[in-house]
């Protein structure tokens, strides 16, 4: 995977970010992780927006988003960018405790690239986030450029 | 009634007149014959009775006249001395009387036979017996004595009964009245029948010598009644004494007899009379007449002479006379009827001609003339009536015609003011408001049901339209309705709306209106029909109300069990996790453990709690979080069921139970269970409900075996009525009657020790029931088993498959 590609993880929950940051970290992910506590921080990030970090133009990105998240959740983050022209190519996955069917029809509705449920056997999660990090590492992701 | 039905009727009036007449007459003269008949037999009963009478009175003046003789006296006087001479006369005689009464009846006694033949008896034998006998041929006197004034017997004809007479109530009778008078008897000692006669002796001064007296034969005079016998042949004469006895009668009799006819005694009432009586049930004139006597010495006995004729006979000739009549009148009748048909015909044909000729004019046929010759009255009318329909003819023509519009009209108002009546009574008595409304919506004319119930008395609300008390929030609705109708693009509406009362309170009503047009199609006014329905309506909008607010708590209930579900497991995932990382990070510290120089007493307390303390801390912990991530997902479940969409549709059961089984073939095989599906009807539900349902039923069947015996489940099913029953039952270890009832609550385990699960398969069972419109129950005995009962609706459609 090159290096260039920055790992966004919106979680509100610390133990779970870092559960996912030890455990990408442990499958190989080398990347640059960053983290947001809500989603209007990734917003704002995202869309260059307020006082906080802003991305760099050209570079690629992939968001793995939570679901139920403080001021603005992982639904209407992937609402947005899916909605605007040039961030509706970064890959969003989204890593949720909800597997309720209709959750996630509506994710996959609205354009996420995949949809990962965070299982409480720990065992399980360490495969599924290994299997994100595998995932990563392989796919092919776009530069996005600074006008959106 | 016809002219010649008036005729024939006055000829019958008439004739049964005359038929009156005659039937009278006949009756009068029958009366007047039986009168005269009466009368007749009366008198002759009269004459002969007078004659009897007469008879017995010369008979008791013959004694008294022959008594009375001085030589008979001078006897008497004679006896009274001696008698005075004695001391006591009283002894004398009842010494004589009873040397009289003792001797024997056919012997006669020396003072008897002395008697009888004393000088005085001779003289009497002569006087009263034998020279009548010479004179007549019989002696009416067939016994006579003489007593003195002592009443001792001094002379007799033939054989007194005793000597001594004075205690006897005739002797004493004649003594003190000078005469005693018996009824017709029999004499024993005369062998007759006859009448006794008393008489008081006196001297020429007056002085009571002694008593005389004499048995009077009344045979030849009685018969003498048969005189009154008249000349019929079918007459009878009865002579009675005052009590019914026969003395005569002109049929054979015997003496004194009882006469039977009680009814003809009990008719004989005062001195005479005559009457119409039966007799063997034959009817027969009677007449009669009561003794009278002749004068004070004799005052008559009260004998009744009864005569007696045959009805029939007496009346044979007024028989004739009847039946004549009768045919007279009859013939009479019949003439009379013939001629008034005849004369009837006569006129009436004349009056035919006119009638119809009238009729016909009179139906309209003006031109119509009679055809009547002859100078008698009808033809007179004919001519003038001819001339009168000339003039008739022509006023009629106008006046016809105004007379029919007239007609027409009062007609029709009598048409309109009923159905005016019926339409008011309608109208003001309907159950329901009725209402007429202008075109502009203005109420016309409202019922007394309606003011009722918009609480606006009548003429407060005719001065409103339906707009003003129609509530706001309908007025839109109705108002477009109205447009509609009067654009004559529909012809009725109906909705149901609000109005205000006058109170101010709003009440619900269903109106139904419809649109009366002129003849031109202009809206003439409304027809509104206006029903009270707020006590329904608010029914259906409170239940509306509280069927809602129950959904709304449902689907709130279910978000929170959603909500908390994950937001649970959240911090579950980080209990997990980092338990974990620790017990991966307890391994390599023991792996450091073993290179660093740690002094062995602190190696020593410190190895227990790396090996046992937290290892065994961390298991536990992990163990609460499965237990925990376990309740969560089945509270996920449960909520899931409620919110999942249902498709109803027959289910095949037999192919839905055998997936089932199918699934769960592994389990069965493991738990070495036999298991039995019979054939089961379809039901109506959503199969993959069903599905999570049966498959419940049969885990928890698996689940709580009996490990003591080989398991035994069986499905089968039944058809009842509208629905599908279903069972489950198996052989396990059943659940005690206590705890049968709490089996369907959530997160309720039977035995949590002994068996795993989330304690939600019987919850999730009911909750799918609940929306599927079924019911569960179990029956079953603690060690035994459980049988766990579903009714479904059934398949309307039948057991198809």
């Amino acid at each position: 995977m090159r290096k260039e590609i920055h790992i966004i993880i919106a979680e509100d929950d610390d133990g779970h970010a870092a559960l996912i940051n030890k455990n990408l970290r442990r499958a190989g992910i080398e990347n640059e992780i960053i983290r947001f506590a809500d989603g209007q921080q990734a917003l704002d990030f995202l869309f260059r927006k307020g006082g906080g970090p802003h991305r760099k133009a050209g570079d690629s990105y992939l968001l793995l988003l939570d679901i139920r998240m403080p001021k603005v959740d992982g639904i209407e983050v992937l609402r947005q960018l899916k909605a605007d022209e040039e961030l509706r190519k970064i890959p969003v996955i989204m890593v949720t405790t909800t597997d309720d069917p209709r959750e996630v029809e509506h994710c996959h509705l609205l354009g996420c690239s995949n949809y990962i449920t965070k299982p409480v056997d720990y065992e399980k999660f360490v495969n599924v986030i290994r299997q994100l990090g595998l995932f990563i590492m392989i796919v092919q992701v776009p530069a996005v450029n600074g006008n959106s | 009634m016809k002219t010649s039905q008036k005729i024939m009727a006055g000829f019958l009036v008439t004739l049964t007149l005359t038929a009156a007449l005659a039937f009278y007459a006949d009756f009068a003269s029958r009366r007047s014959l039986e009168e005269a008949i009466g009368h007749e037999s009366l008198i002759l009963a009269q004459e002969t009775m007078k004659r009897i009478d007469l008879a017995i009175h010369d008979k008791i003046m013959y004694v008294w006249d022959n008594a009375e003789q001085a030589w008979i006296l001078s006897h008497i006087v004679k006896s009274n001395q001696s008698f005075a001479e004695l001391d006591s006369p009283e002894d004398f005689m009842d010494r004589i009387d009873r040397e009289w009464t003792s001797s024997p009846q056919d012997t006669l006694s020396p003072l008897l036979l002395e008697l009888q033949d004393n000088e005085l008896s001779r003289a009497l034998r002569q006087q009263f017996i034998n020279s009548l006998l010479k004179k007549y041929g019989y002696s009416p006197f067939p016994e006579l004595f003489v007593t003195n004034r002592y009443g001792a017997v001094i002379a007799t004809t033939g054989r007194t009964n005793s000597y001594r007479q004075d205690k006897k109530s005739w002797w004493q009778t004649a003594r003190e009245q000078g005469i005693s008078l018996e009824d017709i008897a029999y004499d024993a000692g005369s062998d007759s029948y006859g009448i006794a006669v008393a008489l008081r002796l006196d001297d020429s001064d007056g002085n009571f010598l002694g008593v005389v007296k004499a048995i009077v034969n009344v045979g030849p005079i009685v018969k003498t009644a048969e005189i009154a016998t008249s000349r019929y042949q079918s007459a009878r004469t009865r002579l009675l004494t005052r009590d019914g006895k026969i003395i005569f009668r002109s049929r054979p009799y015997r003496f004194l007899q009882d006469f039977s006819d009680v009814t003809l005694i009990n008719r004989l009432e005062g001195g005479e009379g005559f009457f119409v009586g039966n007799e063997q049930n034959v009817q027969r004139f009677y007449s009669y007449v009561r003794s009278k006597g002749k004068d004070r010495h004799y005052p008559g006995f009260g004998w009744i002479l009864l005569v007696s004729n045959d009805a029939d006979e007496v009346l044979a000739s007024a028989e004739v006379l009847r039946t004549r009549i009768a045919v007279v009148s009859i013939l009479l009748i019949m003439a009379g009827i013939i001629f008034a048909l005849f004369l009837s015909m006569t006129i009436n044909r004349s009056l035919g001609v006119l009638s119809a000729g009238a009729e016909r004019i009179g139906g309209g046929d003006l031109d119509f003339r009679m055809e009547l010759a002859g100078d008698d009255e009808f033809g007179q009318v004919a001519g003038t009536f001819n001339a009168m329909v000339r003039n008739l003819q022509e006023i009629t023509a106008s006046r016809d015609e105004l007379n029919a519009e007239i007609d027409k009209r009062n007609m029709a108002e009598k048409a309109l003011r009923e159905s005016e009546k019926r339409f008011r009574a309608t109208f003001e008595q309907a159950a329901v408001g009725i209402a007429l409304v202008s075109p502009r919506g203005g109420w016309l004319r409202v019922n007394r049901k309606l003011c009722a119930i918009v609480g606006y008395p009548e003429d407060k609300l005719r001065q409103l339209t339906f707009q003003d008390i129609t509530h706001p929030d309908d007025l839109d609705t109705d108002l477009d309705f109205y447009r509609q109708v009067l654009a004559g693009e529909i012809s009725t509406y109906s909705l149901e709306k609000r109005y205000i009362r006058l109170d101010g309170s709003p009440v619900w009503i269903n109106l139904t209106v419809s649109l009366v047009r002129d003849d031109d199609g202009t809206p003439a006014y409304f027809i509104s029909i206006i029903e009270d329905i707020d006590q329904r309506k608010n029914t259906e909008l409170e239940r509306d109300r509280l069927s809602l607010e129950l959904n709304k708590k449902n689907h709130e209930l279910e978000q929170i069990i959603y909500v908390t579900s994950h937001d649970l497991r959240s911090p579950l995932v980080n209990v997990q996790g980092f338990s974990k990382e620790l017990s991966a990070d307890i391994k390599n510290l023991l792996s450091l453990w073993q290179n660093t120089g740690i002094p062995a007493a602190i190696r020593n307390q410190a190895e227990p709690l790396l090996h046992q303390d937290i290892p065994e801390s961390l298991q536990f912990i992990e163990k609460g979080i499965a237990r925990m991530d376990d309740l969560l997902n089945g509270l996920l479940r449960l909520s899931r069921l409620g919110r999942a969409s249902l498709t109803l549709e027959e289910c095949d059961m037999n192919r839905l139970l055998a997936d089932i089984v199918a699934t769960m073939d592994f389990q069965i095989k493991e738990a070495g269970v036999q298991v039995e599906v019979s054939d089961l009807p379809t039901c109506r539900g959503d199969r993959d409900q069903l599905n999570q349902l049966f498959s419940n039923l049969l885990g928890n069947a698996l689940k709580y075996l009996d490990p003591g015996r080989p398991g035994r489940i069986n499905i089968n099913g039944v058809k009842e009525k509208d629905r599908s029953v279903y069972c489950v039952s198996d052989n396990g270890i059943g659940i005690a009657r206590e705890h049968q009832g709490k089996i369907f609550e959530i997160f309720h385990r039977l035995n949590p020790a002994e068996s795993e699960g989330d304690g939600l398969g019987l919850a999730i069972v009911n909750r799918i029931l609940d929306r599927l419109d079924g019911k569960i129950w179990v029956a079953s005995e603690e060690g035994r088993g459980s049988s766990f009962y579903v009714s479904l609706p059934g398949w309307k459609g039948g057991n198809r498959a």
